[in-house]
C-alpha cells in the first residue's frame, strides 16, 4: 500500500492518520499536515494503526512535532494501534517510543489521554 | 554508530548448490540498481524482503532486513547526492553459510562528509547497527560509500535453510 496521510476531526481534536508505507516519499506531506494541524492549537493525535511500514525519518519527524506541541502546551498523543506490524514495532522500539508516556495503543485511549471523551 | 569492522564475517563467498531454494553465490548474486529517489525506497524494501524470504528467513528477520537496508538507502537519497545531481543506489546481496550480506553503495558524497542530525539520519544509522548482526562502512577507491550489512539467520531460519540446501533435508 502506497503511503498516505489524512487529517480528521473528532471531539475537538485533530487526528493525523497515517496509512500504508511511510518513508521519505511521504515525509513532505506528513510534515505539511503536522505543521498545519499544530498551528490550529487543538489537541493532536497521530494515528499509526493503518501503517504497514515506518522509517526512522518519519519517527524522528513525529518526535520533533511532539516536542513542538509540548513547547506550545498542545496535548499530543501517538496512537500506534492494537496490532502493530513487526517492522513498525521494531522501529518504534528502537526510537524509544513504545514505553513513552505520550504513546497509546488505541485511538480511544489517545482521546482519553488528551482529555476527550473517547469514542 | 555501532557498525564495526567485521570483514571476515562478510567477505564475499559463495554457497553450496541447493535443491530448489534460491541460494546466492559469487556468480549469482542479487543485484539491483535504482535511481536515488525517495519514490524507489518501497521497491527496494520489497525486493530485499522477497529475497530474504526466498533464503528462508522468518518474518522477524525479514522485517529487520527491510528496515536496515531501507535506512541505508534512505541515507543515500537524503545525503549522498546534491539536490540537482542524478545518482544511483546499487544494492547487492550474497550468502555465506546461513549469513546473508547486503551491500548498499553510492557514488556520491562520502558518508563521513554528509550532514548529520537531519531527516532522522541519527536514528537511521542506529537502526542499521541495532537490527543487523554485522555492519561495516567502506569508502570505495572510486568514491562514494558502501555499507555492508550482515544478518545471521538463526534458529528456525537456519534450520529452514539447511533443510532446503542439504540433499535429503526435511
Amino acid at each position: 500500500l502506497i503511503g498516505a496521510v489524512a487529517i480528521e476531526s473528532a471531539d475537538g481534536a485533530r487526528i493525523v492518520a497515517l496509512l500504508g508505507e511511510q518513508d521519505l516519499a511521504t515525509l513532505p506531506k506528513l510534515e505539511q499536515t503536522l505543521s498545519k494541524a499544530l498551528a490550529e492549537g487543538l489537541p493532536l493525535i497521530v494515528d499509526l494503526s493503518g501503517v504497514t511500514f515506518i522509517d526512522g525519518a518519519t519517527v524522528s519527524l513525529i518526535s520533533r512535532y511532539r516536542g513542538e506541541a509540548e513547547a506550545r502546551r498542545v496535548p499530543f498523543v501517538l496512537s500506534i494501534g492494537e496490532v502493530t506490524p513487526r517492522a513498525v514495532e521494531l522501529v518504534l522500539e528502537a526510537a524509544g517510543c513504545l514505553a513513552a508516556p505520550w504513546v497509546t495503543r488505541s485511538r480511544e485511549q489517545a482521546m482519553i489521554r488528551i482529555g476527550g471523551r473517547g469514542s | 554508530m555501532s557498525c564495526g569492522p567485521v570483514g571476515h564475517k562478510i567477505a564475499r563467498a559463495g554457497h553450496d548448490q541447493d535443491r530448489g531454494a534460491r541460494v546466492l553465490t559469487e556468480e549469482s548474486r542479487f543485484t539491483l540498481s535504482v535511481e536515488a529517489k525517495a519514490s524507489e525506497l518501497a521497491r527496494i524494501r520489497r525486493a530485499v524482503a522477497e529475497l530474504a524470504r526466498e533464503l528462508g528467513a522468518d518474518e522477524e528477520a525479514v522485517a529487520r532486513i527491510a528496515i536496515a537496508v531501507g535506512e541505508a538507502c534512505s541515507n543515500v537519497v537524503s545525503h549522498a547526492y546534491k539536490e540537482d545531481e542524478a545518482g544511483t543506489i546499487e544494492v547487492e546481496a550474497w550468502t555465506k553459510g546461513s549469513d546473508v550480506v547486503y551491500s548498499i553503495r553510492d557514488s556520491g558524497t562520502p558518508l563521513a562528509q554528509r550532514p548529520v542530525g537531519s531527516s532522522g539520519a541519527g536514528l537511521g544509522l542506529y537502526l542499521i547497527g541495532s537490527l543487523s548482526d554485522d555492519c561495516e562502512l567502506r569508502n570505495p577507491e572510486q568514491g562514494g560509500t558502501e555499507i555492508l550489512i550482515g544478518f545471521r539467520l538463526k534458529g528456525e531460519d537456519r534450520l529452514r535453510l539447511i533443510r532446503k540446501v542439504l540433499p535429503g533435508g526435511r
